[in-house]
């Protein structure tokens, strides 16, 4: 039987735990570790995820099927061989980019109603 | 000797973890609690070496409420997951059982959570001096009895402390502990000194035989995380202060100089932590775990028992 691809829009929007892991994988594959670190880097610290949370979010990403378990290892000698690498499935990178479009629309939306500055790039500019 | 503390905090704290993690559903642990615990022992590092105990503390805390929030979930999803069963393959749930069960998922972690912030926490140890206080007869203008109405008042000013300070050297003691070893400026050492004394007045005693007041007795307690420092710290602030009201007082004064403070009882180290106090903070979080579980469990069931309706509610509404 034909399997039924699921559309990424159904799954919007995404909580901010599940967008920032899926966001932490964009770049490659990572142990739940390094995702941590990632989220509370990329967040300055403001997110900081328990073990809980995060491998209760990575089990609902992985039966949803926008992240799978990795066997491959970056460098097993530089690794503990007991951590668990995930890395994005096509379908979990289609979501992240829709969700990353739809907060980019609703963005877009307060900038038209002058609730936000422009863009930091548009202000300075890059002058030959 | 800083590596085998740590080691042995971040030990502990996954030894307790590894059995918090009964709360969540046997399926949950099997396949994801070895991965959650190494993660909990790595953040259990990154926060020991950020701010040792108190990062520990801080982080315990979070993990805590992590723990009580995704157990919880993982358990109603797990009930949610039964629905797709036959309805004689569902679970049934005994409400007596279930109550005690949710009071304990509660209540361990609660009452983890205190006892482990009260052994982490740093002692505080206490050391009391006594001495016995001669009222200066006359008081020169400008002299310490003038500026200070009250013995207490004086027993705090820079004079007596910065003497103490120089005398147990503590600007490059407290440098080494608390500065990254670099010495404290007198005045950064006072304002530590100052938060960690205090000063009582018991009373007057009179002079054997005689009607009128000998002097005050003022006791002096010194608190530190060292029994022994806190003895050493109550003792020389008595010689500092004997020290200066013999130097200050007129001349004219009638009480010899050895006799304007006598020291009744000088500190010994007492190695009974005062801070934290064990007892009174393992009891508190003994009674806050119980009476959330009791609040908790209510609800919990309650919550059960509306999914468990909805689900055997037939899905075509019935005509009446």
């Amino acid at each position: 039987m034909p399997r039924t691809e699921k559309s990424p829009e159904e799954l919007l929007p995404l909580t901010p735990a599940v967008f920032h892991i899926l966001l932490a994988l964009v770049d490659g594959e990572r142990h739940g570790y390094a995702i941590m670190r990632e989220v509370a880097q990329s967040t300055e610290g403001q997110i900081k995820m328990g073990p809980g949370t995060l491998y209760g979010t990575i089990k609902r990403l992985l039966a949803m099927e926008l992240v799978e378990e990795s066997d491959e290892r970056p460098d097993e000698n530089l690794d503990d061989e007991r951590r668990r690498y995930y890395r994005l499935t096509g379908l979990g990178r289609r979501v992240v980019e829709a969700e990353a479009e739809r907060l980019a629309a609703l963005v877009k939306l307060a900038q038209g109603k002058r609730l936000l500055g422009k863009p930091a790039h548009f202000a300075g500019g890059f002058h030959g | 000797m800083a590596d085998a503390r740590t080691s042995k905090a971040v030990d502990f704290s996954c030894r307790v973890y590894r059995q918090l993690l009964m709360a969540y559903p046997k399926s949950h642990r099997q396949e994801y609690g070895p991965a959650i615990l190494q993660l909990f022992r790595d953040q259990c590092r990154d926060a020991w070496d950020a701010a040792r105990a108190r990062g520990l503390i801080t982080f315990w805390l979070r993990a805590l409420a992590d723990l009580l929030k995704t157990s919880l979930l993982e358990r109603l999803s797990n009930l949610n997951r039964s629905r797709i069963m036959p309805i004689h393959f569902r679970p049934t749930i005994k409400p007596l059982p279930a109550f005690f069960g949710i009071c304990a998922v509660v209540f361990l972690p609660i009452f983890l959570g205190s006892v482990l912030i009260t052994f982490f926490m740093p002692e505080a140890y206490r050391a009391t001096a006594t001495m016995l206080v001669a009222p200066p007869v006359t008081a020169k203008p400008g002299s310490s009895a003038e500026r200070f109405p009250f013995e207490a008042g004086f027993i705090f000013s820079s004079p007596v402390l910065e003497k103490t300070i120089t005398h147990l050297n503590l600007c490059e003691t407290w440098g080494k502990k608390y500065n990254n070893g670099t010495a404290l400026n007198v005045r950064d050492a006072v304002s530590i000194l100052q938060n960690r004394l205090d000063v009582v007045a018991v009373g007057a005693r009179a002079a054997a035989g005689s009607a009128n007041p000998e002097g005050t007795v003022v006791r002096i307690n010194s608190y530190s995380d060292n029994a022994d420092e806190a003895a050493k710290i109550a003792n020389a602030l008595v010689e500092s202060y004997r020290e200066i009201r013999s130097e200050e007082v007129h001349p004219s004064d009638t009480v010899p100089r050895e006799r304007r403070v006598f020291t009744i009882m000088e500190a010994t180290p007492d190695y009974r932590a005062v801070r934290p106090n064990k007892q009174l903070n393992i009891a508190i979080g003994t009674l806050a775990g119980i009476l959330i579980g009791l609040i908790v469990a209510p609800l919990a069931l309650g919550i059960f028992a509306g999914i468990r309706n909805r689900r055997s509610a037939p899905t075509v509404p019935l005509k009446a």
